[in-house]
């Protein structure tokens, strides 16, 4: 396959890159006391919600932008930034499908969200966040019945203020990094999830977040509570439209999983990645986090990220319970002049503990990756185990990948293993499927796949076939 | 980068004067560096482990009292080759004659030389102390006359006295073709706050083999930065055996600057007690086709702790590369910690690379294996850490230091 052939797929199209026009309602650009005070009497929050946001305000000021990661990108300005936009029908908000802005309908629609009746067909719960502001919340009366509760954090914050005070920034304190201190000041909109006790959550919760309006940040935020012997699946998806300029997106995702509770969250991370230059992209800082509380609970994290410019983010878990199981299934691409520091930390506080990391991590063109990851077994952690596997595929000679695991051992009974190759395509692989007739894309996209397949497999159903699709187009033709 | 320790030291940070002109601008260099980025803390990534307060606070007066008693310390441990130089507080004793081998004192040989030396521009605060502080040393330059067979020892040894400081500095080249086995012995004073601070740089011309042994028997503080820069179809062959240190830290960093250059760095801690064992190693993958093999082992008891990071570098068109990174670690007691960190950085993208690490304590299957055939617990206990610590001493070329190691290694397991 000729070069040439290979840069003229290499050069596809971003293809959820298109911009809906409805009319946005914006803050002024700029940071500080009034616009968190604006957000916060936008959305009519109590004064309890205020003072946690000032304060955070207040914490991020004395913070400095962690420099750590291994990413490079000019400095972000916060005063440039609109920390609130939201689809101006937002003033009466949708009661109903039918009271849906239709343009901001057929967005999901080109993105393939199933909504409403399209989602009873798929049988998924969505919450749809545009921009800043959640649109709709499908099936939720349906989830109810079962005292499930999934609606948007705002909603929550209005409704079940009990819940959103008690664990709001318990797993992620507000002061636990710049980025989440920003985001606990700003945050916007995002999803609230409660399941109680002893309810299985009938069908997969949904989010999809998309960035519209320029020159915005998005700033959502995520509390997921299962409460004893409970189970949720919930997915996350997101895209934004190809814009020559970088967009911020620093958003913190927090889950507690009490006795014997399993959370299991699937993100599909498909954000503008920037053009072959490197030009636009969002910058993805993300702080995600799970708390094992309870014995015998599980969390698991799995996701597939192939867009961004910038990807900053480590999912990770907290075992405090007994017999509490962590897992991270991480599939990350980078190609073009994408860069990700990504991973995950697993702290082993409870007995018995255990937790399994796979990372596969693909770099392409200039694309930059790096796993980091942190395994941290206490000295009361008797017994737990760890294992760790992180691969990473090379193709092209500009692209550059980086492990960089930390392991603390403090009890003589745990078993920790750690194991990572790094490697190109090999040359007698795609020689084995050319001889037996399959072109070299095919070839490529079939090693690829298998190389991620241990992750892939650990999706449900719907998103394994998009994240399936999304691995291929954005690798199609990438080995000369 | 380091961060200041804002207290105050009182070790002397202003450069010594002397030597060629090259020498004496990079002393102004380090110590300025000093000056400006002090001493790591824990936030400092390479120090985050490793408490470095107890060499700023604690060990501050320089020495260099060359005493008898040092001498007799080092005479009486058992030789391991007839060539020995011994280094009190830094300075040789005397130099041997041996074919191949030239030996000089530091100073006169920096006189002759005309380029510096790679350790002088290291970014580590301690490196850069010994370079802005250092006075005499040892140079040896091997030509390809010498016998492969050739073994030398070098025996480091501290004068007894609390609170003292000497920066022992050894430079070694190895001519075109050349081989041979150096170890070097550190065993430093029986004092908790005597320090250290080593610097060792390894020149390897092309085609030259060096086997190149470290004893750890430091019972105090200590630290080692070893430079190693490797031609053409070089080898560096490096076995580090840390037995003891209330803290040590070895810093290997290996430079593969020619084409089919290799680096197979081994080696074994055993930290007991209250010891602090920290092993950094780097190596730079900088040219096509080179290969490194990193593999240590450890032990770790009572209230010790171990720190291992190894650092794989494949920088940009250093294709064909074959690495591979190795930790394993036995946790003996509830008190002992092992932080390990294995790292790649990756720029290239034909390359064979792949770490593993381990922690765990004795595998159970194995010791039940044993003692069903009859093997008390206790020895089979012994027998498989023994085992486990061998692995990497096994492969040193010369008998004599192998046994004598496997016996350090063994003696430990048996008290």
């Amino acid at each position: 396959m000729g070069r040439e052939a290979i840069e003229t797929v290499l050069r596809r199209d971003y293809k959820e890159g298109f911009v809906t026009e409805i009319e946005q309602e914006y803050a002024p650009p700029g940071l500080s006391e009034e616009i968190i005070r604006f957000i916060s009497s936008k959305k009519g929050e109590p004064d309890w919600m205020l003072e946690f946001r000032l304060e955070a305000y207040a914490r991020f000021r004395a913070m400095k932008e962690p420099t750590w990661a291994k990413v490079s990108y000019p400095p972000i300005d916060l005063e440039a930034i609109s920390y609130y936009a939201a689809p101006k029908s937002d003033a009466d908000k949708p009661k109903s499908l039918d009271e849906v802005d239709p343009k901001l309908l057929e967005t999901f629609e080109k993105l393939g969200i199933p909504l409403g009746e399209r989602a009873i067909l798929a049988g998924v719960a969505v919450d749809a966040v545009f921009d800043s502001v959640s649109v709709h919340t499908s099936f939720r009366e349906k989830l109810a019945e079962q005292g499930i509760i999934f609606c948007s954090i705002s909603e929550a914050v209005h409704e079940h203020p009990e819940l959103v005070r008690k664990y709001l920034g318990s797993v992620v304190p507000m002061t636990d990094n710049y980025y989440a201190a920003l985001n606990s000041a700003v945050f916007s909109d995002g999803s609230f999830v409660y399941i109680p006790e002893g309810v299985r959550c009938p069908m997969e919760l949904s989010t999809y977040f998309r960035i519209n309006a320029a020159k915005t940040g998005q700033f959502e935020r995520t509390l997921i509570i299962a409460e004893p012997r409970s189970y949720v699946s919930y997915l996350e998806g997101c895209t934004a439209p190809m814009r020559d300029e970088n967009q911020l997106h620093a958003a913190v995702v927090e889950l507690v999983a009490h006795e014997d509770a399993e959370i299991k969250y699937s993100t599909v991370q498909n954000w503008y990645p920037g053009d072959e230059e490197g030009r636009g992209g969002i910058y993805n800082f993300v702080t995600k986090r799970g708390l094992c509380e309870g014995a015998r609970s599980k969390i698991s994290w799995t996701q597939v990220e192939t867009g961004s410019a910038i990807t900053w983010k480590y999912p990770s878990c907290i075992l405090k319970g007994d017999d509490s199981v962590g897992e991270f299934y991480s599939v990350a691409l980078t190609n073009n002049r994408q860069q990700a520091d990504t991973g995950t930390k697993m702290i082993h506080l409870g007995k018995r503990t255990r937790s399994t990391i796979i990372s596969k991590g693909i770099s392409a063109g200039h694309g930059q990756q790096t796993y980091r990851g942190g395994v941290k077994i206490t000295s009361r952690a008797e017994g737990a185990r760890n294992y760790t596997q992180c691969d990473s595929l090379l193709i092209g000679s500009r692209a550059g990948a980086h492990t960089i695991p930390y392991v603390e051992v403090h009890n003589p009974s745990a078993v920790v293993e750690h194991e990572a190759t790094t490697s190109r395509i090999g040359e007698d692989q795609l020689f084995y499927c050319r001889q037996r007739g399959l072109s070299e894309e095919d070839a490529v996209s079939l090693i690829v796949n298998g190389f991620a397949k241990e992750v892939l497999n650990e999706l449900p159903m719907e998103f394994a076939v998009e994240a399936q699709k999304l691995l291929g187009v954005s690798l199609e033709g990438a080995v000369g | 980068m380091s961060s200041v320790i804002r207290e105050k030291t009182s070790l002397e940070l202003a450069p010594r004067d002397g030597g060629p002109a090259w020498l004496e601008e990079r002393r102004r260099a380090a110590s300025s560096a000093l000056a400006r980025d002090g001493f790591p803390t824990k936030k400092t990534e390479a120090w985050r482990f490793t408490p470095t307060r107890p060499f700023v606070e604690e060990a501050t007066q320089e020495l260099r009292a060359q005493t008898e008693e040092a001498r007799a310390r080092a005479e009486a441990l058992p030789r391991l080759s007839e060539a020995r130089v011994v280094l009190v507080d830094g300075a040789p004793v005397s130099l041997p004659e041996i074919r191949g081998v030239r030996f000089a004192r530091l100073v006169d040989a920096l006189a002759e030389r005309a380029r510096p030396l790679a350790s002088l521009d290291a970014e580590d605060a301690f490196a850069r102390l010994n370079a802005t502080r250092f006075d005499d040393g040892l140079s040896i330059e091997v030509s390809a006359d010498v016998d492969p067979q050739t073994v030398l020892e070098l025996v480091h040894v501290a004068t007894s006295a609390p609170g003292s400081v000497r920066y022992p500095r050894v430079a070694i080249a190895l001519a075109p073709n050349a081989s041979l086995t150096i170890v070097e012995r550190a065993i430093g004073a029986d004092e908790p706050s005597v320090a250290s601070h080593t610097v060792v740089d390894v020149e390897l011309a092309e085609g030259a083999r060096l086997e190149h042994v470290r004893i750890g028997e430091d019972r105090g503080l200590s630290t080692a930065w070893i430079a190693v820069r490797a031609a053409r179809h070089a080898f560096y062959g490096s076995r580090v055996a840390t037995l003891r240190g209330r803290i040590a830290r070895t810093h290997l960093e290996v430079s593969l600057e020619g084409e089919g250059a290799e680096a197979e760095l081994l080696g074994v801690y055993r930290a007991r007690e209250k010891d602090h064992l920290d092993h950094h190693l780097v190596v730079h993958h900088r040219v096509p086709h080179c290969t490194s093999q990193m593999r240590h082992h450890g032990v770790i008891d009572d209230k010790a702790t171990a720190v291992f990071d190894g650092i794989t570098v494949v920088h940009r068109d250093a294709q064909g590369t074959v690495a591979h990174q190795e930790n394993r670690n036995l946790l003996l007691s509830e008190s002992a910690t092992v932080h390990t960190k294995p790292h790649l950085e990756i720029d290239a993208d034909d390359v064979k690379c792949s770490h593993g690490t381990t922690v765990g304590s004795l595998d159970e299957q194995s010791l039940f294996y044993m003692r069903a055939r009859g093997i008390p617990e206790e020895t089979a206990r012994a027998m498989l850490t023994e085992a486990f610590l061998r692995a990497p001493v096994d492969t040193i070329r010369d008998e004599r230091v192998r046994e004598a190691l496997l016996e350090l290694v063994g003696a430990e397991e048996g008290r």
